[in-house]
């Protein structure tokens, strides 16, 4: 390689179309690069459409079962923390489930733990544990008939707060753990338990089947133990 | 439009083939090692809140037994021997013939085969212990204020589905090992009105079943799944041997108690040995797994036991360390996540110190 032989580099020239330049005819001020046509954005669009509409029931429906999921084993949880502390605390310790309207549906929505702590007070000196628990954003509901025989029957009326304020109608209904472990269900085993599901499947289907996706959580009235299952 | 004459015709470049394969095999690429990364962190997160989730029903059941161990009770007294071999006397004349220790209440340890009997051997695998304790169960109306009666209790692991409890919707059946408790109310505890080693013989037949309800309620009943073996060793305290030296577990070499019976050893001179008397130090121990190993174990054996705990096991205490190690490799072997709770119970009740 000679010295003599050294070329120089020159900047590529821009492409018209590839660039926004200034056109050299008087009075076409600038020259655009070619865009997307109508169609094209059509199918795009179309595309994109068709895509988010076979992905969204999948998606919805894994984001209801992973609040179902959390729902129930949080309630599972709480419910086995409530006989706990009955025993370690020789105090009975009342769960109640709390029945209220929301978007215009009535349906056991949340729970609360309190301490009995004074068996001759009225009302046996309740007192709240801790603060009020709701059962996924609204979308996971207490079911009701043959797939919740704890929630049956009508509830009291609630006049603690905050549950009082959710409305007329808002009741609960009870389940006590005693300090010798056992609790206030008088029922047998096989029935002695509740079921969370969706919204939905307190309209779909009759009542007492199934809906495909369900939590229920047993509570073995003579043990206080509690047993989850899943379909 | 704005384009010049000249460069309408001109079209923009296209992709060649090669520039599209190439992309589309970075894509796959990106893709396969991200759905590896996705599915691998699923695994573990699903195994992670399993095993957590599991191993507190564990912990839990685990507490209550040695909680209610701690409070076994055989409410010994002393009293006088007459000829007949009794307490009572057959005559005035009668004169008694030695003073003795002397209780109707038992505590029992062993193999739960040999102490439930009938059926299955290996579906009640290991150990139970069956004792009287002040624990004020029973299913009398008015009788909920009696928090110290005296009531029976046991517990053993048995292997079975969950068909008698169950919920009516639920439509598949688990086939699980189970921590069982036997717990009679208090007004049912025949205690008193059997021979020894009688009173809890039926435990096994008085599982939950349809029939159980409000009114009546089955006295033996699951308390955790998954807990697959119960492994109880009486022994005595340190302070407790002759001279301070010995066998701390002479009292049930082969991890088998009875209140009821005579056994003399240990270096004591009472002729009555550890008869009437409650270990002062019962070594509990528990072996549980996790959901998913379980569901594993029962996708392979069905409603059979399944064969993973070898046999001959905890026979001897002296081979207890061995024992547990065998265990262990079995459990790995089949590749099932376990976990051991182990712990020594001092019984409250124990009066040891009058031996």
């Amino acid at each position: 390689m000679t010295t003599n032989t050294i070329q120089v580099a020159t900047p590529p020239a821009p492409r018209a179309q590839e660039v926004f330049v200034h056109s050299a005819i008087p009075g076409r001020r600038c020259v655009w690069r070619r865009g997307f046509t109508l169609v094209e954005m059509l199918v795009v669009v179309a595309i994109i459409g068709m895509l988010l509409f076979i992905a969204t029931p999948s998606i919805l429906g894994t984001l209801e079962a992973s609040q179902l999921t959390n729902s129930g084993t949080s309630l599972s949880f709480k419910l086995s923390l409530a006989q706990q502390m009955a025993v370690s605390r020789k105090k009975p310790v009342e769960v109640r489930f709390y029945t209220y309207t929301y978007n215009g549906v009535s349906a056991v929505r949340g729970y609360q733990l309190f301490l009995q702590s004074d068996p001759n007070a009225a009302n046996f000196g309740l007192k709240a544990i801790e603060g009020p628990e709701y059962f996924g954003d609204g979308s996971v509901v207490g079911l009701t008939g043959a797939l919740s025989p704890l929630l049956q029957g009508g509830g009291t009326n609630a006049t603690e707060e905050p549950w009082a304020s959710k409305g007329a109608g808002t009741s609960y209904h009870r389940v006590v753990f005693y300090p010798d472990g056992s609790t206030n269900l008088n029922l047998s085993l096989a029935q002695a338990f509740l079921t969370l599901g969706a919204e939905r499947s307190l309209t779909e289907g009759g009542s007492g089947a199934a809906p495909p996706n369900y939590f229920t959580v047993q509570i073995d009235p003579v043990t206080g133990r509690t047993r989850t299952y899943r379909p | 439009m704005l384009l010049p004459a000249s460069l309408s015709s001109s079209r923009p470049r296209a992709f060649t083939l090669v520039e599209l394969l190439v992309s589309m095999t970075v894509l796959a690429m990106i893709m396969v090692v991200s759905a590896q990364v996705i599915t691998e962190t699923q695994r573990t997160w699903t195994q992670g809140s399993a095993r957590a989730e599991q191993f507190r029903e564990a912990r839990v059941a685990f507490e209550a037994i040695t909680q209610n161990l701690r409070q076994a009770t055989l409410n010994p007294y002393t009293t006088y021997l007459y000829s007949n071999g009794t307490t009572v006397p057959s005559d005035k004349t009668d004169a008694p013939q030695s003073y003795v220790r002397k209780s109707e209440l038992q505590f029992i340890t062993g193999r739960s085969a040999s102490l439930l009997g009938g059926g299955d051997a290996s579906a009640t695998p290991l150990h139970g212990v069956f004792f009287q304790a002040a624990l004020g169960v029973s299913n009398r109306a008015g009788y909920d204020g009696m928090t110290d009666l005296l009531c029976g209790r046991g517990y053993f692991v048995s292997y079975g589905s969950d068909q008698g409890w169950r919920p009516p919707h639920v439509t598949n059946s688990r086939f699980r090992y189970r921590l069982m408790e036997y717990r009679p109310a208090s007004e049912k505890n025949s205690v008193y009105s059997v021979d020894p080693g009688l009173w809890f013989a039926d435990a096994l037949k008085q599982g939950v079943t349809a029939a159980d309800s409000g009114a009546f309620r089955a006295a033996t009943r699951p308390v955790a799944e998954n807990i697959l073996a119960l492994i109880i060793s009486p022994r005595v305290a340190k302070e407790n041997l002759v001279g301070g030296g010995g066998d701390p577990t002479w009292i049930a070499p082969g991890y088998e108690y009875d209140s009821t019976k005579v056994v003399v050893g240990g270096g004591t001179t009472d002729p009555q040995g550890t008869q009437h008397l409650l270990p002062p130090i019962v070594t509990v121990t528990l072996v549980a797994i996790d959901e998913a190993s379980a569901r594993r174990l029962e996708e392979i054996s069905g409603e059979n036991t399944p064969s993973v705990i070898p046999a001959g096991l905890f026979t001897n205490v002296a081979n207890f360390e061995n024992d547990l190690t065998t265990l262990e490799a079995a459990l790995v072997e089949n590749k099932l996540t376990y976990r051991v709770f182990s712990s020594a119970v001092a019984l409250r009740n124990a009066k040891w110190k009058n031996l």
